[in-house]
This record gives structure tokens, C-alpha cells and sequence, in this order.
């Protein structure tokens, strides 16, 4: 009796697992729509970048190979098509929210994500490092169990993504250089000294411009904040609360360094689900 | 104990698993080789201590004299304005050239390839009246300017202490859509 006690209630702990892996999986999509909705008002996806003709990439074949197909510039060169891209993304997002595990649409919703982040890097001539934009559909893309373990692969990644960033920190010897955040931050608000656009994280930034210790001491925490991430490669147990320590980075990021969070966001959502779900429909 | 990820990955799929261990090795390789974009995100960033530096450089465009403010704009508007300009600053500093140039220099790349992979200079001479008509200009314009600005940290901020015309153009007013 009590045997089947224990089963009943790892039975119900499955099912409840499984009702509050729905809800995270929505909230996640619904996170991933507003980060897209948000580049949309701002003018940096398919249709706003329309016309653009500089762009800059890097050595970086994987870059390449995109660009060799003269993808970006055919549409990039018809509004139409930026329109008919942009409408096409938020439809598919909508779809992955209300049809949860439609792996056709997953994998659509994947190559049109990561074709955007390729695009808008190049012609935003900068590395971005907001991927997670493309990748946090990656494991919606299979079902059953190889939904579990491509799961488990994409946060292996993101935790190594972090974890690979403070090991950068420590290894390029920044970490040891006293001067080193201080010099950086100085010319992350340059634009806004240049407009006179003075506000509290202009006045912050100066403060550690010119209080290089302080400066350092934030920058070792970011380096804490990163390497938290490794714990996740022994256990799923504290995986919020790293998820919520690099939050608390990413805000970090963007009052000092003006870095924004925008297409980051749903992918570090990954770290909220406690067991994967690998029904592959609703 | 649970499995390794690797074994529960070969248990499922033999290859599936090569799959994952040939990403790990390329992914270790392109690291040391710097290629760290598309599937190798920019985790480096911040990690490289630079010499000291005094001054700051930064650009911004002028139209009719009047400058074309972004720092009020919405993030991710206000960051491509903003990096898209100075890189597009130093491809006119630097002979109307991206970056990557100066490494396909380096290389025999077929012709074909290099065309490709960098902008075409033509079509970039049009770009400045694009960026105008990004930044919500769409009135004609007598003149466009694009400076670059030396700044000196100061206990108050950062002070303009020289500029550079990078880039000017003029225009017949009324006329600033682009056509390609």
C-alpha cells in the first residue's frame, strides 16, 4: 500500500512537472515574441533594415557560407519580403505558444531565427553575442526522447556560454588588471556624453570611471556571476537560481555597460524548467 | 546516478552522439582560432586588457548642420545607429574597406567569393542617405556629414577636444530616397 502510494505520487509529481513544463514552454515562446516584437518597434528586423547596403563580417566561415548565398542583400533589397518575414516570424512564434511542439514549425521558426541573428549581426557590423535569439528553439525541433537530450545539449551550451566567458576573463589576464573595467566603461556612454543625454547610469558610469577599485571590484563580481554557471554542469538542482544570478548580470550589463538584454532573455528562460517534457504535442 | 549526457546521447543515437562530439572538437578548435560568432557567440567580450587609454572616439552624422541625436531612441535602434556608424567611420578611414578585406588580401579567394563576403563599394556610397532615412529623415537635406569626435575624460564626463569630417555629401533638397 504504501508502494503504491509512492507511485501515485511520483505519478502525480510527473504530471504536475509536465503541466508546469507547459506553462513555462509558453512563457518562454511568449518571451522569445515580446524580445522580437521589441527589435520590431525598434526598426532592427527584416522590414526595418530594409535597404541597408553596408554590411561587415568576420573570419568566420559558418558567416560565410550564409552570405555566399546572397541571401541577406536579396531580401534585404524588397520590403516586401522584409514584411512578408517579419509577419511570417510573429506568426510562427504565435503558432509555437497556442500549438506547443509542432516540430515542423519549430524547425522553420529555427532557420528563420538564426538567418535574422546572421543578418542583423552583419549589418549591425558588430559581434553580437545575443544568439540565444535562434538558439532557444533548438531543442523544440525533436520530440521524445531526443527533445530530452537536445535539450540538455542547448543548456549545456548556454551554461558553457557563460562559464567560457568568466574562464576568457581569467585566462586573457583582465581579472588581474586593476585599470582594466574602469578603461572600458569610460567610453561605453561616449554617444551620451556627446548628446548631453546626462542621466543616473551616466553619472554611475563616471563614478567608476574614476574610482578604477570600485570599477574592478564590480567586474570581478560579473566574473562570479559567470562562472556560477558551471555548477550546472553537475547538477539541473540550482539551475533558477543561476538563471537568476545571470539576470542579475544582464542588468548589471546594461546600467554600466549599456548592453542590452533583448534576444537573450527566452533563451536563459531554458533554465527554468525542472524536467523536460517530451511529449511532442499538447 | 544519472548518465553522462555523452553516454545517454550514444545509448539513443550512435550518431547523433559523433555529431556532438565532432560540435565539441570544432567548437574547440574554431576558440583558439578566434571564430567566435555565429554558433560561437561573442563570450570573449571584455576579456582582452588594453593599454590605457585617455581618449574616446566616437562618431555622429549632421544633417544641414543640425546633429542626428540616438541616444534617446530605443535600445537596440539606438545600438545599430550607433555601431553601424562607426564601423561605417572606419570603412571610410580605412580606404573603403571592412575588416575582412585586410584578411582576404592575405588569401587567393576567387574573385567571385571576395564579392560576396564584403560589401559592394557602390552600392555602400548610398548608404549614408539610407542611415538618414533610418534616423526618421525623410525631408531633403543641403548637406550630411559624418564626424568622428576625439573626447577627453574629465571629472564631469567626457569633453570634445577635436573632430574629424570622415564623410560629407550634398544633395539637391527634396530628393533622399534611395533607389537601388
Amino acid at each position: 500500500m504504501i508502494r503504491n502510494l509512492f507511485i501515485k505520487k511520483e505519478k502525480y509529481q510527473v504530471l504536475l512537472d509536465s503541466k508546469n513544463n507547459i506553462k513555462i514552454y509558453r512563457g518562454i515562446f511568449c518571451i522569445l515574441l515580446v524580445e522580437y516584437l521589441v527589435m520590431l518597434f525598434s526598426g532592427v528586423t527584416w522590414s526595418g533594415l530594409q535597404g541597408d547596403t553596408f554590411f561587415s563580417i568576420h573570419v568566420d566561415p559558418i558567416v560565410w557560407l550564409y552570405y555566399l548565398t546572397g541571401l541577406p542583400a536579396a531580401i534585404l533589397s524588397s520590403s516586401w519580403i522584409g514584411i512578408f518575414l517579419d509577419i511570417l516570424t510573429i506568426g510562427l512564434l504565435i503558432f509555437m505558444i497556442r500549438y506547443r511542439g509542432n516540430q515542423k514549425v519549430a524547425i522553420a521558426l529555427f532557420v528563420l531565427l538564426a538567418c535574422f541573428y546572421l543578418t542583423l549581426t552583419g549589418y549591425l557590423t558588430h559581434r553580437n553575442y545575443q544568439s540565444g535569439i535562434f538558439w532557444v528553439v533548438f531543442p523544440f525541433m525533436f520530440s521524445g526522447k531526443a527533445k530530452e537530450l537536445a535539450f540538455d545539449a542547448v543548456r549545456y551550451f548556454l551554461l558553457f556560454f557563460y562559464f567560457s566567458a568568466a574562464m576568457y576573463k581569467l585566462l586573457d589576464g583582465a581579472l588581474w588588471y586593476t585599470m582594466h573595467f574602469s578603461d572600458y566603461l569610460s567610453g561605453q556612454f561616449a554617444p551620451y556624453f556627446l548628446e548631453g543625454n546626462i542621466g543616473w547610469r551616466t553619472h554611475l558610469n563616471l563614478f567608476f570611471v574614476h574610482h578604477f577599485h570600485w570599477a574592478h571590484f564590480v567586474y570581478i563580481l560579473s566574473f562570479i556571476l559567470e562562472i556560477v554557471a558551471i555548477v550546472g554542469f553537475f547538477t539541473k538542482r540550482y539551475d533558477r537560481l543561476i538563471l537568476l544570478l545571470l539576470i542579475c548580470f544582464h542588468i548589471g550589463d546594461w546600467i554600466l555597460m549599456d548592453i542590452g538584454t533583448v534576444g537573450q532573455l527566452a533563451f536563459l528562460g531554458l533554465l527554468f524548467f525542472r524536467k523536460v517534457d517530451t511529449t511532442s504535442s499538447e | 546516478m544519472k548518465k553522462l549526457f555523452l553516454i545517454r546521447c550514444y545509448e539513443y543515437s550512435k550518431i547523433g552522439c559523433y555529431l556532438v562530439i565532432l560540435f565539441i572538437i570544432f567548437y574547440t578548435v574554431a576558440s583558439f582560432k578566434k571564430m567566435d560568432m555565429v554558433i560561437f557567440p561573442y563570450n570573449d567580450m571584455f576579456s582582452h586588457p588594453a593599454p590605457f587609454k585617455d581618449l574616446i572616439q566616437t562618431n555622429a552624422l549632421y544633417v544641414n548642420g543640425k546633429r542626428v541625436d540616438i541616444t534617446s531612441r530605443l535600445y537596440w535602434k539606438k545600438d545599430f545607429m550607433e555601431t553601424s556608424l562607426r564601423n561605417y567611420a572606419a570603412y571610410q578611414q580605412n580606404g573603403q574597406k571592412v575588416p575582412l578585406e585586410n584578411y582576404l588580401n592575405k588569401k587567393n579567394y576567387p574573385e567571385w567569393f571576395n564579392q560576396k563576403v564584403v560589401p559592394d563599394p557602390l552600392k555602400v556610397a548610398h548608404w549614408p542617405r539610407w542611415y538618414l532615412q533610418y534616423a526618421g529623415y525623410n525631408q531633403g537635406f543641403d548637406s550630411l556629414s559624418i564626424y568622428s569626435f576625439t573626447m577627453a575624460k574629465t571629472i564631469n564626463g567626457l569633453r570634445v577636444i577635436d573632430s574629424e569630417l570622415i564623410y560629407k555629401e550634398r544633395k539637391i533638397p527634396g530628393v533622399t530616397r534611395f533607389k537601388k
